[in-house]
């Protein structure tokens, strides 16, 4: 087997444009993993054992079963229950759901790296619990577990293409389809592979100058 | 004068360990207070219930009149959120380890609680923070970072942040012993100020014998949870009447000589 480059340049511009779909999906599925996982972190200390446990169980189940089957269930099964979504929005919000249940317990670690002092000083201050989490306790959590967030973002992009399972022409589904209609797969599979790899370059150089932004920022 | 702290039979423990054994105290309104004894002995506890950050096991805590704790109040929180927010901008508290917001800068560290919690406008709140760090020596470091600043300066940051919410009653938690020792002086003499203007309240942990001497109304001797001896300044320092007292004293003395 030959690797034809002409074939390959042939098809790029079908797979960048199937590659948009791959990015959206990231992006709105970043969104809900970091501000989902935030909340889940939070309520994960809630002083009600009725918010907490619950919280910590679902985080727990989340994190115990595989994506793929997340995203069947909210593909195949959520419409039995009258609930129909579309492809591209089930998939957005398995991937968010799934991922927020990791970055919960990325920001549960940056918490809880805040000294007693910090809770001890808010409350002297008579901050009232919501101000002293918002405007004390997540301004110094967050920047420590960047490289942590930004590493779970690079693994949520590499498992986007799960949603051609769910029949999302996503890039990978894309390159299949190609490869169904020239019954030629290693230049549109490898076309996958190197955007991807590009792609998960690009976003980890960007993490570090968020980090190194955030590192100089705090002094 | 008006009784402002009152504390009837409290106990605390920490675990199987006790750690305030009985404690009956009255503190009147604008009274300078100093707390001495061996570490471990409850002081900075007492300090700890005052400002409501735990919760005594048994007994009453007043503030002005009003109860801290009450049977409503399970799990270590004040039941009614109104209650204890009244009860907590009454009380200001500075800390050994200074707690600065690391992320803010020295005038915002001191804005942002009159800000958010007593909704104070904005340049208003930055004038008033202006005037307390000017008060407290800083007013050329108010564009500075909490890691730029010397332990001192810290510290000055952290009793301006406190005043600027203009409680009714200041607690000191052993505010010098972080400090390296020729820093130590600079903020006894604000501190000294501060208990001239016999405007607030003050309780004063402290291993400084010296100032406590010169500047409470009143010394409270702690030892194993309780309050052994008690007195003005005077007495206690020059003829105390419990073994343990002198003992200590001694102990100090040597180590300070």
């Amino acid at each position: 087997m030959i690797f034809d480059w002409a074939f390959a340049w042939h098809i790029l511009p079908q797979l960048v444009k199937a590659l948009r779909i791959t990015i959206a999906a990231t992006v709105c599925g970043t969104l809900i993993a970091m501000i989902l996982g935030l909340a889940l972190a939070a309520a994960r200390r809630a002083r009600s054992r009725w918010l907490a446990w619950p919280v910590a169980g679902f985080v727990e189940f989340i994190r115990g079963t595989p994506l793929l089957v997340q995203m069947y269930v909210l593909f195949y099964v959520l419409p039995e229950a009258g609930v129909v979504l579309a492809p591209f929005v089930a998939g957005v919000i398995a991937l968010g759901l799934h991922y927020s249940t990791y970055t919960s317990e990325v920001y549960r670690a940056g918490i809880e790296g805040i000294p007693r002092g910090q809770w001890d000083a808010a409350a002297a201050l008579n901050f009232n619990r919501w101000q002293t989490f918002r405007h004390i306790i997540v301004p110094q959590a967050i920047p420590p577990v960047v490289p942590a967030l930004g590493n779970y973002i690079v693994s949520m992009f590499k498992d986007t293409p799960l949603l051609s399972a769910i029949t999302v022409l996503e890039v990978l589904q894309q390159a299949k389809l190609i490869g169904a209609q020239t019954f030629r797969y290693i230049e549109p599979l490898t076309l996958v592979g190197a955007l991807f790899l590009v792609l998960s370059l690009i976003s980890a150089a960007g993490i570090r100058v968020v980090e190194h932004r955030l590192a100089r920022g705090k002094m | 004068m008006e009784t402002i702290v009152k504390l009837s039979k409290v106990e605390k423990s920490y675990g199987a360990l006790p750690v305030l054994r009985g404690i009956d105290l009255e503190i009147g309104r604008g009274e300078v207070v100093s707390v001495i004894g061996p570490s471990g002995s409850g002081k900075s506890t007492l300090l700890r219930l005052l400002m409501t950050l735990d919760r005594p096991d048994a007994g009453l805590v007043e503030i002005d009149g009003e109860p801290l704790w009450t049977e409503a109040d399970q799990d270590g929180r004040i039941a009614d959120r109104a209650r204890l927010r009244r009860i907590r901008g009454k009380i200001g508290m500075v800390f050994q380890h200074f707690n600065l917001f690391p992320h803010m800068n020295v005038l915002r560290n001191v804005t942002e609680a009159p800000l958010r919690v007593l909704k104070v406008p904005a340049a208003e709140a930055d004038a008033r923070a202006r005037e307390y760090l000017e008060m407290v020596g800083l007013a050329d470091k108010v564009d500075a970072w909490p890691a730029q600043l010397s332990g001192g300066q810290k510290q000055r940051v952290a009793i301006a942040r406190a005043l600027a919410m203009r409680p009714a009653i200041m607690l000191f938690d052993e505010i010098t012993s972080a400090l390296d020792p020729e820093l130590v002086g600079g903020i006894l003499e604000l501190l000294r100020e501060l208990s001239r203007a016999r405007s607030m309240t003050m309780i004063i942990v402290t291993h400084q014998m010296r100032f406590a001497e010169e500047c409470s109304d009143r010394v409270l001797f702690f030892d194993q949870g309780v309050i052994l001896e008690e007195g003005p300044p005077k007495i206690i320092f020059h003829e105390p009447r419990e073994e343990r007292t002198k003992e200590f004293l001694k102990s100090i003395l040597e180590a300070g000589a």
